[in-house]
C-alpha cells in the first residue's frame, strides 16, 4: 500500500469493488447501495438527492459523454440508465456525506491540476465536496483513501511531542526513511511487539503539502459489540480506530493523534530508533513556555474592542472572581462585543479576571470564525498555553498557533492531557 | 389590599428587557416581537438581527437523541442555514458534534437587540420639547432645561451623561434633575434611593410617552430643591464610576467601526508592509517617527544628530494625531500604553520582514529605543531606526 495514487482510474464498466468500499473506506452503505438498484424509481430518487450541484453535474454529463447542455433532470435519467456507472458516482456521493472541508482540500491540492482545481472552486475558495471528490475517484480511486484517513485526524485532537535522546544524524535521511514502506512496518511491528495486547497494522503514509508526512496505522482497540453497517444487526467484533502520527521533515518533533497515545508515542519512538540507530531514542511533551506577561498582554487585546488584532474573547471561567464573595464565575455569550463590556464593567468596578492566572480555569476566544478554549496551566515552574483541537481542521489550529506566535510571541501547542505519562493535573 | 399593577407597568417590564444592549431573546413571544417592530421600525431605539438555532438534543429530532452523548444537554447551537459553513458545529455545553446539513434539525428563532443611545436622545428631546417648545440644550451632552408651569427642570439622558456634571451627587441636590436611564442595569443604583436622585427607566417613557415624562418632572418641580448636604439620608447609590463610561465608550468604538479593517495603510520597508494593522495608531506613531525623521534630514542632521523622542513626547503627538489614548482596563499610563504600542510595531515590523525572506532589510527594531538620564530619573527615548532614510 505504499503507492502514490495517480492517474489510475476505476473501471467503471465493472462493479464497484466491494473490499475497497466496505474494508478501506468503511462504507457500511456498500451493499446497501447495490441493492437499491431493484428499485428503479426508489435508485433515482436516490441519485437525485444525493448528486446536487452544476460542477457535479459536469463531471455526470462528461462521463455519460453528454457534450451538449442538457437539465440536471434529463442528466440524472440518462445516469439511472447507466446502472453501474451510476452505482460508482452514487457510492461517492455517499462517502461525500459527514467529511469535512479541509481533508477534501488538502487531497485535492495535492492531486488535482489547478485546470480542475478551478472548475470546482467556490467564490469563497472552497471546493464543491461532490464534485471534488468525484474527480478524485475517477483520477485514481485511492485518492478517497486518503480522504478518508485526513478526515479522521482532522477531526481529532493532537499531542505535540519532541524528540529526545538521540545524538548524531540519522543513518538515512528521515523523510525517504518514513516514505520507505518496509521500514514503517518494521517500526510499527517493533511497537506492536511491546504492546503485544494491540492488533496494530500499519496502513499507509500520506504526503502532507507542507513537506511532512502523515503515517497512518490501524488499530482494534477492543473487542465490543458492534452494529453491522448493512443490516444494522449487533456482532461481535474488535471497535478500530486510527493512529496518525504527523512527522516533522527531519523527524525531530511529531505530532500524536489517537487514543491511547501511549500507543502512538511507541510507534513513533521505534521510528525514530530505527532511523537515528539508537534505543535512546524517544519522544517527549512539546512544552513551549510562555511569560505571564505575554499571556496577559494578549488578553488585554482580546478584551480591548480598539484593538487591531482580531481576536475576542467570548468565555472565561475563573476559580475566584473578583467580586465581593470571590465565587467561580463563568462569563460567556455568543457576541464578544457583549463579553467584553461585561469583562470591563467587572474589571473597571471590582478588578482584574486575569491578574493571576492560576485562577484562571479556561477562556474562549472567537478568532476566524471558531471558538477556542485555551487553558494557562503551570506545571512545575514553567506556564504553558494549551488549546483543544479536538474539532477544529488541523489547517485552522496551524492558523490560529501562527496568529497566536506573529501577534503576541505566544507558542500554543494542543492540549496535552493525553500525553503518555502525565496524567491530568501532573506537575512536570 | 393588594393593589392590581396598573397595564402600564406590565408593558413596561416587556419592555425593558428588550431595550437591553446585546440581550439574546430565544423564542421571543407575540408580545415581544410586536414590540420589537415598533422599537426597530417607529422609534429605532434598538437594531434587531435575527438568526436560528438548534438544541443539541431535540426530543422533534429523534436522531439527536440517539447519538448524544449527553442525553440531557441544553446546549443551544446557533445555525444560520444561509451563512454558517459546512463543516460540523460543535456544542458549546457538551462538545458533541452536529451536521445541520447533512441530519436536518428543527430551527428556532433567536433575536439578538443592539441599543441605539442617539435614538434614545431624540426620543428624550422629542417629549422634553413636547413639554416645552422653547427648552434649551445644555452643552453637547443630551439634556435639556425645560420650563414646566413656573419651575425650571432638567431633563437627560444619562448614558449619554457620563462623567458631565449631570450625573454628579452635588449637582443632583442642587438641581432638580430627572436622569432617563437606557441601560437600567448599569445604573440600577440610580433607581430608588435618596430622594433627589430621580430616575425614569427608558421603557418606562416608551410606554408611557409625553404623559409620563410630563408627570415625573411635576413631581421633580414640586420637590424641595436644593437639598441639603446634611439633611439628605446616606448617599445611597454607589459611587460613579467612571470605568463604566470607558466601558461604553469602548463598545461603542467597536460599533462605529463594524465591517473589516481597513488593512489598506500600511507602511512599507524594502518594499513589505511592515505595519498592516487597522490600529490607527500604530501607523500614526510610525508616521510621527518618519515625519520628525524626514525633518531630521531636511535640515541636514546627520544619524548622529537625530532628535529622539520620549514615550511621553509621542502621547502627546498622538493626541494631536489621533486623539486621546484610551485607559483600558490594565490602568496603564500613557507612557505604558506607548510603550506597548511600540513593541507590538516591533514585532509585526519583524514577523512581516521575516514572512517575506526580507530580514536583511533591517537589522535591528523598526523603532529604536535607548535610555537617557535626566533630572528625575532614567526616561525610555524612540526614534526610527537610523538605517531607514
Ligand atoms: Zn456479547
Ligand atoms: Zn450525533
Ligand atoms: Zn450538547
Ligand atoms: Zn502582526
Amino acid at each position: 500500500m505504499g503507492r502514490t495514487p495517480g492517474s489510475r482510474r476505476p473501471d467503471i464498466t465493472r462493479e464497484p469493488d466491494a473490499e475497497f468500499w466496505r474494508e478501506d473506506l468503511r462504507m457500511g452503505q456498500y451493499d446497501d447501495v447495490r441493492s437499491a438498484r431493484v428499485d428503479p424509481a426508489a435508485f433515482r430518487k436516490r441519485l437525485a438527492q444525493r448528486i446536487t450541484g452544476a460542477a457535479a453535474m459536469k463531471v455526470v454529463a462528461s462521463e455519460l459523454g453528454v457534450r451538449k447542455p442538457v437539465s440536471h433532470k434529463d442528466l440524472l435519467d440518462a445516469l439511472a440508465e447507466e446502472a453501474t456507472l451510476a452505482t460508482h458516482l452514487l457510492l461517492v456521493a455517499e462517502f461525500a456525506q459527514f467529511k469535512r472541508d479541509a481533508p477534501i482540500a488538502d487531497v485535492v491540492d495535492l492531486a488535482l491540476p489547478e485546470a480542475v482545481r478551478a472548475g470546482i472552486r467556490s467564490e469563497a475558495g472552497r471546493y464543491d465536496r461532490l464534485a471534488a471528490l468525484l474527480h478524485l475517484y475517477l483520477d485514481d480511486r485511492d485518492w478517497l483513501r486518503y480522504v478518508f484517513g485526513l478526515n479522521e485526524w482532522h477531526r481529532k485532537g493532537s499531542v505535540p511531542m519532541v524528540l529526545a535522546g538521540q545524538s548524531g544524524a540519522p543513518f538515512r535521511p528521515f523523510a525517504e526513511f518514513v516514505r520507505d514502506p518496509a521500514e514503517v512496518e518494521h517500526a510499527v511491528w517493533e511497537a506492536r511487539k511491546r504492546h503485544p495486547a494491540r492488533r496494530l497494522t500499519f496502513e499507509q503514509v500520506i504526503p502532507r503539502d507542507d513537506g511532512r508526512f502523515l503515517l497512518v496505522a490501524r488499530h482494534e482497540v477492543r473487542r465490543d459489540h458492534l452494529r453491522r453497517p448493512d443490516d444494522g444487526r449487533l456482532e461481535h467484533g474488535y471497535r478500530e480506530d486510527l493512529l496518525f502520527l504527523h512527522f516533522a521533515v527531519d523527524g525531530t518533533a511529531v505530532d500524536l493523534v489517537g487514543e491511547p497515545t501511549a500507543l502512538v508515542a511507541a510507534v513513533a519512538d521505534e521510528v525514530a530508533r530505527a532511523c537515528f540507530r539508537s534505543r535512546d531514542c524517544r519522544y517527549v511533551p512539546d512544552r513551549q513556555r510562555a511569560t505571564d506577561e505575554a499571556i496577559q498582554a494578549f488578553l488585554r487585546a482580546a478584551t480591548d474592542p480598539e484593538d487591531p488584532r482580531r481576536v475576542a474573547l467570548v468565555e472565561v471561567m475563573v476559580t475566584s472572581s473578583p467580586l465581593p464573595g470571590h465565587s467561580r464565575l463563568l462569563l460567556t455569550g455568543e457576541e464578544p462585543a457583549a463579553v467584553i463590556a461585561d469583562v470591563l464593567h467587572i474589571e473597571g468596578t471590582y478588578g482584574s479576571l486575569f491578574e493571576d492566572l492560576d485562577a484562571v480555569e479556561w477562556v474562549k476566544v472567537l478568532h476566524a470564525g471558531n471558538r477556542w478554549r485555551l487553558t494557562f496551566p503551570r506545571p512545575g515552574d514553567a506556564r504553558l498555553v494549551q488549546y483543544m483541537d479536538g474539532g477544529v481542521d488541523k489547517r485552522k489550529c496551524r492558523q490560529f498557533e501562527a496568529y497566536l506566535n506573529e501577534h503576541f510571541g505566544l507558542v500554543a501547542r494542543p492540549s496535552d492531557k493525553a500525553a503518555p505519562g502525565l496524567p491530568a493535573g501532573a506537575t512536570a | 389590599m393588594k393593589a392590581r399593577p396598573a397595564p402600564a407597568e406590565d408593558e413596561a417590564r416587556i419592555v425593558a428587557p428588550l431595550l437591553d444592549d446585546g440581550r439574546v431573546i430565544d423564542w421571543p413571544r407575540p408580545e415581544q416581537e410586536s414590540w420589537l417592530a415598533r422599537l426597530e421600525g417607529d422609534l429605532g431605539l434598538v437594531s434587531v438581527r435575527r438568526t436560528t438555532f438548534f438544541l443539541c438534543v431535540d426530543p422533534r429530532d429523534p436522531e439527536s437523541q440517539v447519538h448524544a452523548p449527553d442525553p440531557d444537554c441544553r446546549g443551544r447551537i446557533p445555525f444560520d442555514r444561509d451563512s454558517a459553513p459546512s463543516d460540523p458545529l460543535r456544542c458549546d455545553a457538551c462538545g458533541h458534534e452536529h451536521w445541520p446539513r447533512e441530519r436536518p434539525r428543527t430551527l428556532y428563532p433567536r433575536v439578538i437587540v443592539s441599543a441605539r443611545l442617539a435614538s434614545a436622545a431624540a426620543l428624550v428631546e422629542r417629549g422634553v420639547r413636547a413639554i416645552d417648545r422653547r427648552a434649551r440644550p445644555l452643552g453637547d451632552a443630551p439634556a435639556w432645561r425645560l420650563a414646566l408651569g413656573r419651575k425650571e427642570t432638567i431633563a437627560c439622558l444619562l448614558d449619554g451623561c457620563l462623567g458631565t456634571e449631570f450625573e454628579t451627587d452635588e449637582f443632583c441636590r442642587a438641581h432638580p434633575v430627572l436622569h432617563v436611564v437606557a441601560a437600567r442595569r448599569l445604573h440600577a443604583d440610580r433607581m430608588g434611593g435618596a430622594p433627589w436622585i430621580r430616575a425614569l427607566p427608558l421603557a418606562e417613557l416608551v410606554v408611557e410617552g409625553v404623559e409620563g415624562l410630563r408627570r415625573r418632572l411635576g413631581e421633580l418641580a414640586g420637590a424641595a430643591y436644593p437639598y441639603a448636604a446634611a439633611a439628605g439620608p446616606a448617599r445611597v447609590h454607589l459611587p460613579v464610576r467612571p470605568e463604566h463610561a470607558a466601558a461604553l465608550a469602548a463598545v461603542r468604538a467597536a460599533e462605529r467601526a463594524p465591517g473589516p479593517a481597513p488593512w489598506d495603510e500600511q507602511y512599507r520597508v524594502a518594499g513589505v508592509a511592515v505595519v498592516t494593522s487597522a490600529q490607527p495608531r500604530l501607523i500614526a506613531i510610525v508616521r510621527h517617527l518618519a515625519a520628525v525623521r524626514a525633518e531630521e534630514v531636511r535640515r541636514g542632521r546627520g544619524a548622529a544628530d537625530y532628535r529622539w523622542l520620549s514615550a511621553l513626547d509621542i502621547a502627546v503627538a498622538l493626541d494631536d494625531l489621533v486623539g486621546p489614548l484610551r485607559r483600558g482596563a490594565d490602568n496603564a499610563t500613557n507612557e505604558e500604553t506607548v510603550d506597548r504600542y511600540i513593541r507590538t510595531v516591533n514585532r509585526d515590523a519583524h514577523d512581516a520582514l521575516a514572512a517575506a525572506g526580507r530580514e536583511d532589510a533591517l537589522d535591528g527594531p523598526l523603532i529604536e529605543s535607548r535610555t537617557e538620564r535626566d533630572e528625575e530619573g532614567t526616561v525610555r527615548q524612540y526614534a526610527l531606526s537610523p538605517r531607514l532614510a
